[in-house]
């Protein structure tokens, strides 16, 4: 192009002088065809034998752009060969105490519609029954052929409830590097954030996550809690006809060994999950994240802190925070010496999902009913975000929707507190 | 098709023997402790590890690579009769599995799929843009003349011709430093690039109408690749030398894309049809591509 010259960061990699304009003229002409179509879940399950009537679910979508060697079907290698296992234990008369349940999605590269039809169509069911959600999309988004010795990244993201329960399981998996999966996760964290220590065990897990997958219906619109897994590192082929078996085999992952680290880490969080006595959440540390995300609310809107007072829900906070580690405490004792009813068992199950629901506000948040969650959304770009009503009010200088949105906030945390502390006492009273 | 691999079933079953018997064992009497697991009791610890190891025994990694080439043997994106039938696959495999009420829930839903896009430069010089990207020897795959070219789902359609104004990343402060060097880009087709810094594509697409745009060409510029999806690995570039990688994406602004949507009873079951309308088409025509790039710039 001849016109005027693009500024200094407007340059790019190819060898001319990028320019604004230039007397190019170009046609361009898209004939779409629009209609209707037939997208296909493919769902199954395995009944649990004690609590049947409490899920599991795991999924990953099917349809790709073109071949879909990282994205999805690395997932899918992975889902399949973990359904298979299952299949085995099942063979040998093992079935999970609770069901689980797995899902293959349709049309998630468009808008994730598979996924939240489905979850839309039982969404009553799914918010009584579903205890988590376990979504796995690109297992293996990475080359490992160039990723060094420390090997790939695993870069899971959870809800924050499930992050300690996520860390335990990392142990007892072995990575391709050798170590112990979660050996090799600090060693890649640390080497991807240039640290010169090894990230604390409460640093591992991301426990902000945004959109952009299939756990978007079951988090943001249903309020169950989610684990995604993976894999990544440097992955220049994405959704193009270059990200196929071929490059999989050659350079992202030729030994296939992430694949197979994947199904086993995702396994074992199913298993843990469908098995466990008491359910693994965590809301001593699912408070610390709030408090986490609440500190950079601040950071990054220091302006607005005359206009808005946040001691309420620090308070708030702090107090779920400490009903949380005495209740998860008061169950690791009790527990250890072996003296809960099955009955307690339950009631205290039931209450602790009741705690993840309990974050759902049924009009939704501010301009997005849909978004029903009150600590996690994402934004149009589907990256992530916390207290989305509040975040995005501050964002605005709505201080007056700001106002309202902390109060409701202060709400939920201290209904949830109250929960978690009658539930810590109703598991004591009849205790010896 | 991957075959079963039978090779661990028999230390499997001994394992169970074993592991049922010391289950048994270790609820009548205290054993010595198993590491513990959050949630569980230490007996059902205990017997939670024998089964996890036992998990742990059977996936394979040749299985794993022989699942990776049944599904990424041909194309097969939403709507395709490709994924139509791994759909199928799917469900046959998970009942030869052992698995449990394997339904398949059809929903009728707006698809959005190229029929045909061109792309040309009708002046200086004449040049038509191809669109797809190149075959690579080594890899079979790709000269597969069932790969589509690029597109964006929910383009629509429509024919321009117009002068081409380079904007940069496409964000709104790139249209202000345009409009400060007196540059309109009403009714033009503007160029932008992917990740200078990171934005989502839809952003760019909707950034593009609200100023007055005509239509929307979007490129990978290899220089600042803002996130690992697109940067390359040396290794990468290297093994394909590849000039011209094309994304497909899509452009709308709401995950999930939410209205219009009818309310009222659904059917559930097998085969569910629920015809709904989920996504709204972006109101002007765009397209993408990168191996256009070069030469808009260069043949001037």
């Amino acid at each position: 192009m001849n016109g005027p010259e693009a500024p200094k960061d407007w340059q790019g990699a190819l060898p001319i002088t990028y320019r604004f304009t230039g007397a190019v003229r170009v046609h361009v002409k898209v004939d779409m065809d629009t209609s209707m179509q037939p997208y296909t879940v493919v769902e199954a399950r395995i009944r649990g034998s004690e609590l049947p009537d409490e899920w599991v679910l795991l999924g990953n979508h099917r349809d790709a752009w073109v071949f879909g060697g990282v994205d999805p079907s690395s997932g899918t290698a992975s889902m399949m060969e973990l359904t298979r296992s299952f299949g085995e234990l099942k063979q040998h008369g093992i079935r999970p105490r609770r069901t689980i349940v797995v899902c293959s999605w349709d049309g998630e590269e468009y808008a994730l519609t598979g996924s939240t039809e489905w979850g839309e169509q039982f969404a009553d069911e799914l918010k009584r029954k579903l205890v988590a959600y376990l979504n796995v999309d690109e297992s293996v988004a990475g080359a490992a052929t160039t990723a060094g010795p420390e090997g790939l990244s695993f870069s899971p993201s959870a809800a924050a409830s499930l992050a300690p329960m996520l860390v335990e399981a990392s142990k007892d998996v072995r990575a391709p590097s050798g170590k112990s999966l979660y050996e090799a996760w600090r060693a890649t964290t640390m080497r991807d954030s240039k640290a010169s220590t090894p990230p604390l065990d409460s640093a591992l897990v991301e426990t902000r996550i945004g959109s952009g997958s299939d756990h978007t219906v079951f988090l943001n619109h249903l309020g169950r809690p989610v684990i995604n897994l993976g894999f990544d590192g440097d992955y220049g082929v994405y959704h193009s006809m270059y990200d196929d078996h071929y490059w999989m085999s050659h350079i992202g992952d030729p030994a296939f060994e992430y694949h197979v680290a994947l199904t086993r880490i995702w396994g074992l969080v199913a298993l843990r999950l469908a098995n466990s006595d008491i359910l693994p959440f965590d809301f001593g540390f699912n408070g610390s994240a709030l408090k986490q995300f609440l500190h950079e609310l601040e950071q990054e809107n220091k302006a607005g802190q005359r206009r808005l007072q946040l001691k309420r829900l620090h308070v708030r906070i702090a107090q779920f925070e400490k009903a949380g580690n005495l209740l998860r405490d008061a169950v690791a004792r009790d527990l250890l010496s072996g003296s809960a009813s099955p009955e307690k068992i339950r009631h205290l199950n039931e209450q602790m999902l009741q705690v993840e629901s309990n974050w759902l506000d049924p009009a939704g948040i501010p301009g997005r009913p849909w978004f029903q969650h009150l600590l996690y959304s994402s934004r149009y770009t589907y990256a992530h975000l916390e207290f989305p009503g509040l975040t995005e009010a501050v964002e605005k200088h709505d201080w007056k929707l700001a106002r309202q949105q902390a109060a409701l906030l202060e709400k939920a945390v201290e209904k949830n507190t109250k929960l978690l502390r009658s539930a810590q006492s109703s598991w004591e009273k009849s205790n010896p | 098709m991957p075959l079963r691999s039978r090779r661990n079933l028999y230390a499997c079953f001994c394992y169970f023997l074993v592991f049922t018997f010391s289950l048994f064992a270790q609820q009548k009497q205290s054993e010595p402790l198993a590491t513990p697991i959050l949630g569980f009791s230490p007996p059902h610890a205990a017997a939670e590890h024998q089964l996890e190891s036992t998990f742990q025994s059977i996936p394979s990694l040749e299985q794993a690579r022989e699942w990776h080439r049944t599904f990424t043997a041909e194309p097969h994106p939403a709507a395709s009769d490709r994924n139509n039938q791994l759909a199928d696959f799917v469900a046959d495999e998970w009942r030869k599995q052992g698995w449990e009420d394997v339904t398949l829930r059809r929903y009728d839903v707006l698809h959005s799929r190229p029929r045909s896009i061109s792309l040309e430069m009708t002046g200086p010089v004449h040049f038509t843009a191809s669109l797809h990207e190149d075959a690579y020897d080594a890899d079979p795959d790709t000269k597969v003349p069932a790969v589509s070219g690029s597109y964006f789902g929910y383009s629509a359609s429509g024919d321009v011709t117009a002068e081409v104004i380079y904007a940069h990343s496409g964000n709104p402060e790139d249209y202000d430093l345009l409009r400060k060097n007196d540059i309109s880009v009403k009714g033009k087709i503007v160029l932008v690039r992917y990740s200078n810094p990171y934005s989502y594509r839809g952003f760019k697409a909707l950034t593009a109408e609200r100023e007055g745009a005509a239509a929307l060409l979007i490129y990978s510029d290899q220089r600042k690749m803002a996130t690992r999806k697109e940067r390359f690995s040396p290794m990468a570039r290297g093994v394909r030398k590849v000039t011209f990688s094309a994304a497909r994406s899509l452009t709308i602004t709401s995950f999930p894309a939410i209205p219009p949507r009818p309310a009222g009873p659904r059917s559930s079951g097998q085969n569910t049809s629920r015809p709904k309308k989920r996504v709204r088409s972006r109101k002007f025509p765009r397209s993408l591509s990168r191996g256009a790039t070069p030469s808009l710039f260069s043949k001037t």
